[in-house]
């Protein structure tokens, strides 16, 4: 039996499921609502001539017709923000134009102790799917107010590791109240989400944490890379068994 | 100095109950109604083909379903990793595996493992969507998951898989989770093992398997863990195959031996008789 033959020709499946080549590169949304009402469509054609029409009240059909697509419109709408969430907090999560820090806008400011502390500037809502038809509108669920410091890029998302105060333009800080309503997509009476305190898990920040369980996730990992490779070779010991006993029984017979 | 001090004005963002949804539904269905009841007798009825009628209301209808199904998705609690990924979740049914392991230094470890379903939804005002695992599961190391109150966290970027590349204990608790259904190579798993903040030399290890190990890359050292699962699953295989022809072969063999003695005892009563 060769064991490092089997090893290759299983790492070969392996990366090749891995890679994803099969994958469409068209929005699933896209093919059901087309691909549904071609469907009925072309019935509707096929058997014009066929089936009956049926008779009904106006009113009922445009109750029929107006309010699903009303609905539509503003489900597909909501869908849209759904399918492109950037921002994520400890309760909420937003849809957004920005997937990196960097290209929010920044001021700074400075706090009780003359510490200077730079606020990231994020207006919430709108949104850009791939594949699909954009959605833009930034600023319409209002801003999202954050320390720098408390937000972290996740590659594609950003991640705000603060507690979310939901106020409103005239509570925050001069600085950021004139910055705020002279941005482009401000409109009067929108909400602010304001981070300033960071989040703590057991006593620590985040980061922390994180740092402080790393050794034990990668003590884990060996652990189960361990029992796996000791697992595979009592595996290979009883299939040598199990070789032996049928070469014995064929001799035998 | 007053200008230092900020106000903090918290609105009560909980005082419209009702679901704008339902509202603009519930108000647009009744204008309609309304108009049809008051002016069935002045306007005449229309002629429609039934299947057009049917485009324009039943496909619809099943898009605002699967839409609606986003919707409540959106708005319900997420579980989000480095990388961009995000899914709803109920975090209801998820389950805690433990792995007692002795390693190579012959120490034991015990290591936690989460298994959540992902999918499903439940927002207030509205009706409950549930329906976790149709998404999915995360297999994820308890050390790694923060709960934000509300979202969760997951910090190490995961690796989608099948339930077939997973730890064979882990393998059998997945698949007898109770949301756990359809085909075992086609449910994605999300696995997640190593924190985000792992780099390459965090995972440096002088000897693997008693050899100097040649793997440098937190991926070499994923890709071949999971090429040693895939290949103690084809073991597996391999030792029950051997073994039922092993069992084929002992049974071929006692029925031999079974004819043979029936034949040498008829044979030894024919002699008798003679």
């Amino acid at each position: 039996m060769n064991f490092n033959r089997a090893r290759k020709k299983y790492l070969k499946r392996f990366s090749k499921e891995m890679s994803g080549e099969n994958e469409v590169p068209v929005n699933s949304i896209v093919i059901y609502i087309f691909g549904t009402i071609f469907i009925s469509i072309l019935l509707a054609i096929l058997t014009q001539k066929i089936v009956k029409p049926v008779v009904i009240n106006p009113f009922l059909l445009l109750l029929m017709i107006f309010l699903p697509s009303i609905t539509l419109v503003y489900l597909v709408f909501l869908s849209i923000k759904y399918f492109n969430l950037r921002i994520f907090s400890d309760r909420y999560s937003f849809a957004a134009i920005y997937t990196d820090l960097k290209d929010a806008p920044i001021q700074t400011v400075k706090d009780f102790n003359n510490n200077k502390i730079d606020f990231s500037i994020i207006p919430l809502g709108g949104a850009i799917v791939r594949d699909f038809i954009p959605l833009r509108g930034g600023g319409r669920e209002g801003f999202l107010v954050v320390d720098k410091n408390l937000a972290m890029n996740l590659g594609g998302t950003i991640f705000v590791m603060s507690d979310l105060i939901v106020t409103t333009v005239e509570a925050l800080p001069t600085e950021l109240r004139v910055r705020i309503e002279n941005h482009s997509l401000y409109k009067p009476y929108t909400k602010i989400y304001f981070g300033a305190i960071e989040k703590r898990i057991d006593g620590m920040s985040i980061n922390e944490y994180l740092e402080m369980q790393n050794n034990l996730v990668i003590r884990d990992f060996w652990a189960l890379y361990d029992a796996v490779e000791l697992y595979n070779e009592h595996l290979e010991k009883m299939l040598n068994v199990s070789d032996s006993h049928v070469k014995r029984l064929k001799n035998y017979e | 100095m007053n200008d230092k001090i900020v106000d903090i004005i918290i609105p009560d963002d909980e005082d419209f109950k009702i679901n704008p949804l339902i509202l603009l539904i519930g108000m647009g269905s009744f204008l309609l109604i309304v108009l049809a009841i008051n002016n069935y007798q002045n306007i005449p009825n229309v002629e429609i083909n039934p299947f057009l009628l049917i485009s324009i209301t039943i496909v619809p209808l099943m898009m605002i379903g699967f839409f609606t199904k986003k919707y409540v998705q959106s708005k319900s609690i997420h579980i989000f990793t480095p990388g961009g990924y995000f899914w709803s979740t109920l975090m209801l049914n998820v389950k805690t595996v433990l792995l007692p392991i002795t390693n190579r230094d012959s120490k034991s470890v015990s290591v936690y493992y989460l298994i959540i379903p992902l999918g499903g939804g439940a927002i207030p005002n509205w009706l409950p969507y549930f329906g976790g695992g149709r998404d999915g599961f995360m297999v994820v190391n308890k050390r790694l998951v923060i709960d934000l109150g509300g979202n969760v966290f997951v910090a190490g970027t995961p690796i989608k898989i099948t339930v077939n590349e997973l730890f064979p204990t882990l393998r059998k608790e997945v698949m007898s989770h109770k949301l756990f259904k359809g085909n075992p190579d086609k449910v994605p798993i999300y696995y997640v093992d190593l924190s985000m903040k792992v780099r390459d030399s965090d995972l440096g290890r002088e000897n693997t398997n008693n050899e100097h190990s040649k793997l440098t890359t937190v991926g070499e050292i994923r890709q071949r863990y999971l090429s040693n699962i895939q290949y103690s699953k084809y073991l597996e295989e391999e030792v029950a195959n051997r073994r039922s022809i092993e069992r084929a072969l002992n049974d071929a063999l006692n029925n031999r031996r079974t004819i043979r003695r029936e034949r040498e005892d008829e044979n030894n009563n024919e002699n008798d008789r003679m």
